[in-house]
């Protein structure tokens, strides 16, 4: 029987760490090892799901924004959807929310779905105003707003997890098609890749 | 009442299904429950998301499937016909990591399909392809199953046109006749019951060295080839080596009642006329004692 199944990124085959060829104006690093988990409520069980969620020392935002403790986030992807991001969560995390919340939301393991880039650095913005269609600047994208967006023709959700950086969940697939473009577009502001890190 | 596509559901829970559909239509089939959610039925208490991205699956098929998943997943593991039967389903772990094991065919044999996270989706395919080795596992890919398919007569995106029903596919003992559904009243439109509409058979030439085109259209053998003559369409052809020969699915009015006549197979663009024989649309194991070992 097998004895261990290895993880592999999207990334693995095109993304090596690299300094930048002088100053980095952005910094790219691939975040491994989050339990993701899609939340959905049900019909009526809002107010017991937001004080289950409070149980973790997290909050269910109202709107697309996040809530974050240091473990564990909620980022609004809809008027009754939030994504569940937990740090160094195990693979079977995901089936344990699940249950934890049984009754309250639907939740379906959504860890391999996208592919997580942090980036930072003082051209993020500049960066990703080149393929995001929103206005990103700091009073309209504020700390933790989070928003649904298309970028280089890939489903993408997009989080201000920070005052100076920026988390990007792309849809798996399409992983790569999203770096081959913030390759390209971040050369002119010099691009630093990281090695992959826990989130 | 035309059918708009063509998937499994597995029910993982009292309160769990997943849904699959072709690749063309998901998008679709999602705006379609959707809509369903939204607008039709509001008033009931489900959820959906999309998990394309979450999960590789493998289709792992033929008569030793079941001795590599045993191999794979060891010993401890019941995998037997109880444990798992033809379209049951079951949730677990591999090595730690959440799996899911499907026992369905789309090639028509002993056949599962086992599903783990995308991350993890390269490992498990090496891990398949260890197991298998002392029983000669070999990869396939889309032509190979394209081929299986034809010989098993199961439609696919050349006979979901959106023009089709599912009765002229075949698929009309799946049409409930005892409860409701989103395209009964439709579907029983006089234009979409006809017994005239053109309806799935299978086709293989008279001479066996023959090749057989999709696209071609069926004449009577003594009429000229006229539109007003025009019985239907050949949708899907492969050459098969179960069967020795071409083979192809087509629409053909009345073509289930027609069972061992000669028709033309006519390609005006590419200058071939063919005779064909009109036959069952299931080449192999029509009886499908494969499918339930």
């Amino acid at each position: 029987m097998v004895e261990a199944l290895i993880q592999r990124s999207a990334l693995a085959e095109q993304v090596k760490p690299a300094a930048s060829e002088g100053a980095a104006g952005v910094r790219v690093r691939e975040l491994t090892g989050l339990g993701l988990a899609s939340v959905l409520v049900r019909n009526g069980r809002r107010a017991e799901l937001a004080a289950k969620i409070a149980g973790y020392g997290a909050a269910l935002p109202d709107g697309p924004e996040s809530a974050a403790d240091d473990g564990l986030a909620l980022l609004g992807t809809g008027p009754r959807a939030w994504l569940a991001v937990k740090t160094g969560a195990t693979p079977l995390w995901p089936e344990q929310f699940r249950h934890d919340l049984e009754g309250l939301a639907s939740v379906a393991d959504q860890s391999s779905a996208y592919t997580v880039l942090h980036l930072e650095g003082p051209s993020v913005r500049r960066l990703l105003a080149k393929g995001v269609m929103l206005d990103l600047y700091p009073r309209a994208f504020a700390v933790g707003a989070v928003a649904g967006i298309s970028i280089a023709h890939a489903g993408a959700i997009l989080w201000r997890s920070g005052e100076d950086h920026f988390d990007l969940f792309v849809a798996r697939s399409y992983a790569a098609d999203v770096w081959r473009w913030l390759d390209h577009s971040a050369a002119e502001f010099g691009l630093a890749v990281g090695a992959e890190a826990n989130g | 009442g035309l059918v708009l596509d063509d998937g499994t559901t597995a029910r993982l829970a009292d309160e769990r299904f997943v849904m699959s559909t072709t690749t063309a239509n998901a998008g679709r089939v999602m705006q379609q429950l959707e809509y369903c959610a939204q607008v039709l039925w509001p008033e009931l208490d489900v959820q959906m998301v999309s998990v394309t991205e979450q999960w590789s699956q493998y289709s792992i098929a033929g008569p030793r499937s079941r001795e590599l998943l045993q191999r794979l997943f060891g010993r401890g593991v019941d995998l037997g016909n109880e444990a798992v039967p033809y379209m049951g389903v079951v949730e677990l772990p591999l090595c730690g990591v959440p799996a899911r094991l499907f026992r369905l065919s789309f090639s028509g044999e002993l056949a599962y399909e086992l599903a783990v996270p995308a991350n993890y989706g390269d490992a498990a395919l090496r891990a398949l392809m260890e197991a298998g080795r002392p029983l000669d596992v070999t990869p396939y890919g889309s032509e190979a199953l394209g081929v299986m398919r034809i010989e098993k007569g199961h439609v696919g995106g050349n006979e979901l046109s959106g023009q089709t029903t599912a009765g002229d596919l075949g698929l009309g003992r799946m049409m409930s006749a005892k409860k409701d559904y989103i395209g009964r009243v439709l579907a029983a439109r006089p234009g979409l019951t006809d017994p005239e509409r053109p309806a799935l058979v299978g086709f293989q030439p008279v001479d066996p060295t023959a090749r057989l085109r999709s696209g071609a259209h069926f004449l009577p053998l003594s009429a000229p080839a006229k539109a007003e003559h025009d019985q239907g369409y050949m949708t899907s052809v492969a050459y098969s080596p179960t069967c020795g020969s071409w083979i192809g699915l087509g629409l053909l009015q009345r073509g289930p009642q027609r069972i061992g006549e000669r028709v033309r197979a006519y390609d005006a663009l590419r200058g071939e006329d063919t005779e064909v024989e009109i036959c069952h649309p299931v080449f192999v194991d029509p009886e499908g004692e494969r499918l339930r070992g």
